[in-house]
C-alpha cells in the first residue's frame, strides 16, 4: 500500500471518470442547480461533505456486517435507508448549531437523498474497490479517497457549468435551443474534452 | 435463527431513518430560510411534488 | 379522466423524461444501444406499476408525516427483486446495466408518482398509471436507444442482451441491406458516427432530441397563439356590428 494508490483513486475519479460528464450521476442538481454559481457552490459542498461520510459508513456496513453475515444481496435497502437516515442527522446537526451554514449548505441537504451521485458512489466502491482479501483499513481508505475524489470532480464541473450558464443567458440562442437542450449540448462537448483526458494516468 | 439476521437489520434501520426523519422535522426551519428552501426546491428535481402544491 | 387518457398521458403529453425531465441519469447512461434501453425501461416498469400499487394500497395505514421514507423503502424491496430476476435470467442486461438497476430506487420519477398519484387515487387507477408513465419512460429510452446505436453503427441489433425470442443475436435493421443493392462489401459500421456509443454522443442526441420537442411546442404555442387573436377580432367584429345595427334601429326610430 503505497500513496501512488491513493493519487490515482483521487485523480481518476475526479477527472477520468468524472461522475457527471462520464458517469451519468447527479444530472438533475447538474441542470437545475448550476443556474447561479453561490448555489452550486453551496450544493457540491453539501454533496461532497455527505458523500465521504456516506461511502465510509456503507463500505463498513458491507464488508463488516452484509458480508459476514452472507446477506449481501440486501445491500440496496440498506445502503438507501442509511444514506437517508445520514442525510436527516446532518441536516439536524446543521440546523441546531449554525444559522449561516444552514443558509449555505443545509438548504441542500433534503435534495441529496433522492440524488444518484451518492447512491451510485455508495455501490460502485462495493463493485470496484471491494473484494474478498482486501484488509478492511485499506478498502476503507481508498473507498473514502474515491468519493473525495468524486465530490471534488462533482464540484469542478457544476461551478464550471454554471459560468457558463450566466454567458449563455446573455447570448443568442435560437428559440427551439433554449434551456435544457443547449445545456445538454454544452455538456456534451465539455464531456469530449474530458474524453481526452483518459491518458493522463 | 440465521434468517433473523436480515429482517432484524432491516427492521433496524427502518426505525433509525423513521425516527432520524421524525426528530429533523421536529425541529423549525430558521424563520429567514423559509423562503430559500422552497425555493430550491422548485428548481431542482422537486418540479412534480412542487407543482402539485400550487 | 378516463382509464384510457390515464394510460395514454404518458406517452407524449406527461412524457417522464421529454416533458419533466425526470430520470435524466439513467436517460443518458443506459441509452447507448437499443436493446439495453428497452431493458431498462421495462424493469422500470415493473417497479414503478408495482410500487404504484402497494402504495395505494397501504395509503390508509402509513401516517403523512413518514410517507416519504414508507415509500423509500417499498420502492427498494422492488428494486432487489427486479435486480435479482435480471441476474438470473438476462445476466448480460444486468452486467451492462451495472450499478444503474440499484439507482433505480433513486430515480425521481418513480417516487414522484407514489407521492403525486398513488398516494390519492385507488389501487386500479394507480396500476394503470403506473403501467402507462412506465411505457412512456421505456419510448423515451427507446428512442434515444435507436437514435444512438444507428447513428454510430448503421444498424439495430436484437439479442446480444435480451436472450429472448431469438438463439443469435440478429439485425433487426441494417444501411447495409439498402447500400449492398448497388455497391459490393460495403460496411456501413466502419463509417459510423462512434462518439455517439460513448458519453458525450448520449449528451448531443438527448439535447437534439429536446431541441426537437421545444421546437414542436413553440410552433402549437404560436398556432393557438394566433388562433386566439383571431377569435378575439372576430368577436370584435361582431360587436361592432350589433352596435351598428342597434344606433341604425335607434336612428330610425328616432325618424319616426
Amino acid at each position: 500500500m503505497s500513496f501512488a494508490i491513493f493519487a490515482t483513486a483521487i485523480i481518476s475519479a475526479m477527472l477520468i471518470n468524472n461522475v457527471i460528464l462520464m458517469q451519468f450521476l447527479g444530472i438533475c442538481p447538474f441542470l437545475g442547480v448550476s443556474k447561479k454559481s453561490s448555489a452550486a457552490i453551496g450544493m457540491s459542498a453539501a454533496v461532497l461533505f455527505v458523500m465521504v461520510i456516506a461511502s465510509a459508513v456503507t463500505y463498513t456496513l458491507y464488508d463488516l456486517v452484509l458480508y459476514q453475515y452472507g446477506i449481501p444481496y440486501i445491500s440496496t435497502i440498506a445502503f438507501i435507508l442509511v444514506i437517508a437516515s445520514l442525510v436527516q442527522f446532518v441536516e439536524m446537526f446543521i440546523k441546531k448549531t449554525s444559522k449561516s451554514l444552514y443558509k449555505s449548505l443545509g438548504i441542500y441537504l433534503p435534495l441529496i437523498t433522492t440524488n444518484c451521485a451518492i447512491l451510485g458512489v455508495s455501490e460502485g466502491n462495493i463493485t470496484n474497490i471491494w473484494t474478498k482479501t482486501i484488509p478492511y483499513w485499506e478498502g476503507l481508505l481508498i473507498a473514502v479517497t474515491t468519493a473525495l475524489g468524486t465530490g471534488l470532480g462533482f464540484g469542478l464541473i457544476i461551478f464550471a457549468f454554471s459560468s457558463i450558464r450566466e454567458k449563455l443567458e446573455a447570448s443568442n440562442v435560437p428559440d427551439a435551443w433554449k434551456g435544457v437542450p443547449i445545456s445538454l449540448v454544452v455538456a456534451g462537448i465539455m464531456s469530449l474534452a474530458f474524453l481526452g483526458l483518459a491518458g493522463i494516468i | 435463527m440465521e434468517f433473523l439476521v436480515p429482517v432484524l437489520l432491516i427492521g433496524g434501520l427502518v426505525s433509525l431513518y423513521i425516527g432520524s426523519y421524525m426528530l429533523n422535522k421536529r425541529i423549525p426551519i430558521p424563520e429567514e430560510c423559509k423562503v430559500i428552501v422552497d425555493e430550491e426546491k422548485c428548481t431542482t428535481c422537486h418540479i412534480s411534488t412542487c407543482s402539485n402544491k400550487k | 379522466m378516463s382509464k384510457k387518457e390515464n394510460f395514454l398521458k404518458g406517452f407524449l403529453k406527461e412524457n417522464p423524461i421529454f416533458v419533466f425531465l425526470l430520470g435524466m441519469c439513467p436517460a443518458l447512461a443506459v441509452t447507448a444501444t437499443f436493446e439495453t434501453s428497452l431493458g431498462m425501461g421495462l424493469l422500470v416498469v415493473f417497479v414503478l406499476t408495482s410500487s404504484n400499487i402497494v402504495v395505494s394500497a397501504v395509503k390508509k395505514w402509513i401516517p403523512h408525516d413518514v410517507r416519504t421514507p414508507a415509500y423509500i423503502v417499498i420502492i427498494a424491496t422492488f428494486v432487489t427483486v427486479v435486480g435479482m430476476v435480471t441476474e438470473a435470467y438476462a445476466l448480460d442486461l444486468y452486467l451492462a446495466l451495472g450499478v444503474f438497476i440499484p439507482l433505480i430506487v433513486v430515480n425521481c420519477l418513480i417516487l414522484g408518482r407514489a407521492e403525486a398519484f398513488a398516494s390519492k387515487n385507488t389501487v386500479v387507477d394507480s396500476a394503470i398509471d403506473g403501467i402507462g408513465m412506465g411505457l412512456g419512460f421505456t419510448f423515451a429510452l427507446v428512442v434515444i436507444g435507436i437514435l444512438r446505436e444507428f447513428l454510430a453503427t448503421g444498424g439495430i441489433m436484437y439479442g446480444v442482451y435480451l436472450p429472448f425470442f431469438v438463439d443469435a443475436p440478429i439485425t433487426i435493421f441494417s444501411l447495409d441491406m439498402i447500400i449492398n443493392l448497388f455497391t459490393n462489401g460495403f460496411v456501413i459500421s466502419d463509417y459510423g458516427l462512434k462518439v455517439f456509443s460513448l458519453p458525450p454522443g448520449a449528451f448531443i442526441a438527448l439535447g437534439i432530441i429536446l431541441a426537437v420537442f421545444q421546437f414542436k411546442k413553440a410552433r402549437k404555442d404560436r398556432k393557438a397563439a394566433i388562433a386566439k387573436m383571431e377569435r378575439i377580432a372576430e368577436l370584435k367584429r361582431v360587436a361592432l356590428e350589433k352596435k351598428k345595427q342597434a344606433a341604425l334601429k335607434l336612428a330610425k326610430a328616432g325618424g319616426k
